[in-house]
């Protein structure tokens, strides 16, 4: 057996596993003979016995907690509509925590509510009767009443009018002079 | 009774608490966190010099791990996963710190706390002990993080070869033969101690 053989032979396993080189004749009798693998043997036993003296550091005692409350919070977006993270944001601003599932919904109920709002003021707002009831010499009114129609009239959408409106409009400009 | 509630505790198997998380029980992830956050901390400790950053990297871990639990496959046991996430973790640590100046510093200013607290009667003693730590972790910090990760699982962490080999996904062999060449590099810096 040469140097290189022993080398090869003493592996860390056998170094830290306890399994000393008493029971490999072979590599006792060249470890005797030779003095430069003697001492190589030796750093590295000395070596391993250093490492195996290695102990953990113990965790900061709070650390479990903070991994938990971070844990939480994640599990907390994770379960947060992608919809409802601004309402979420609001809500932990006003350091109010209340559970996901009830602002996924109130989130929902609020967007649907807004989505009949936008529907109902872009296809369904028609000219109501609302200004006959009112006093024919308020003309702010009627001034109001077609400033909110002034979307549909961008769109192109013909504002369609009665007659019996449009003479009762001119009756009352003429009222006004 | 409470110490009843603590055995059946710890006879669940952490894969119950692992099916529980992913079920939608986020509660269930605090158990794993109790179990292996000091594990994961002294690996973090080893593989990266500096509490500071262990704490971090802790952290992280057990955020990534519980993003993704649902590819856990179960084919491995959970510690051995959270390993590989851990050492993961570190590993991208590693690559964007430059705290490589300051580690062996905080690192031994984090022992000397911790000694004062076992060794106060012996102050000599605690010295020493810190010096020694410090030493052997200056050593451990020069080695390649692929060879540092096989040398702190290995001693610090107390796994077996096969259990390294499945944490850094190759084989026994090259586990081997990374600790043979870590222990050779380790050799000369160790010498004195
Ligand atoms: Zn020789």
């Amino acid at each position: 057996m040469n140097c290189e053989d022993f080398m090869t032979t003493i592996n860390v396993n056998r170094l830290s596993s306890g399994l000393k080189l008493q029971e490999n004749v072979e590599l006792k009798q060249h470890l005797e003979a030779c003095p430069k693998c003697q001492t190589e043997y030796d750093e590295m036993l000395q070596t391993v016995a250093v490492l195996e003296s290695l102990r953990n550091p113990d965790p900061p005692p709070d650390l479990a907690l903070k991994i938990q409350k971070q844990i939480a919070k994640e599990h907390r977006r994770s379960r947060l509509a992608f919809f409802a993270s601004p309402l979420a944001r609001l809500l932990a601003a006003l350091k109010f925590n209340p559970h996901p599932a009830l602002v996924n919904c109130t989130a929902m109920v609020f967007y649907l509510v807004l989505t009949v709002f936008l529907v109902k003021l872009t296809f369904f707002s028609e000219p109501d009767n609302s200004v006959h009831v009112l006093s024919p010499t308020k003309t702010v009114w009627r001034s109001a009443h077609v400033v909110t129609t002034s979307w549909a009239t961008i769109r192109g959408i013909p504002v369609p009018m009665e007659e019996s409106e449009q003479v009762t409009a001119e009756e009352m400009l003429i009222q006004e002079r | 009774m409470l110490s009843s509630f603590f055995v059946v505790n710890l006879m669940i198997p952490d894969d119950v608490y692992v099916h529980k998380t992913v079920e939608g029980d986020g509660s269930a992830f605090n158990e794993l966190v109790q179990r292996h956050h000091a594990k994961i901390y002294g690996l973090a400790c080893r593989m990266l010099g500096n509490p500071d950053d262990a704490s971090d990297a802790t952290q992280e871990t057990f955020l990534e791990a519980f993003k993704s639990l649902p590819s856990f496959q179960f084919q491995s046991k959970f510690s051995t996963w959270l390993y590989r996430v851990a050492i993961n973790t570190c590993q991208q640590h590693i690559r964007k710190s430059d705290s490589r100046g300051r580690t062996l510093m905080s690192y031994s200013n984090c022992l000397r706390e911790q000694n004062r607290q076992y060794d106060s009667d012996f102050p000599e003693r605690m010295v020493l002990k810190t010096e020694r730590d410090g030493l052997i972790q200056a050593a451990i910090d020069q080695l390649p993080p692929k060879q540092r990760a096989v040398v702190v699982l290995f001693y610090a962490q107390n796994l077996k070869y096969r259990e390294i080999a499945l944490v850094l996904d190759c084989s026994e062999g090259t586990v081997a033969s990374r600790l043979n060449t870590a222990i050779r590099n380790l050799k000369s810096m160790l010498k004195d101690l």
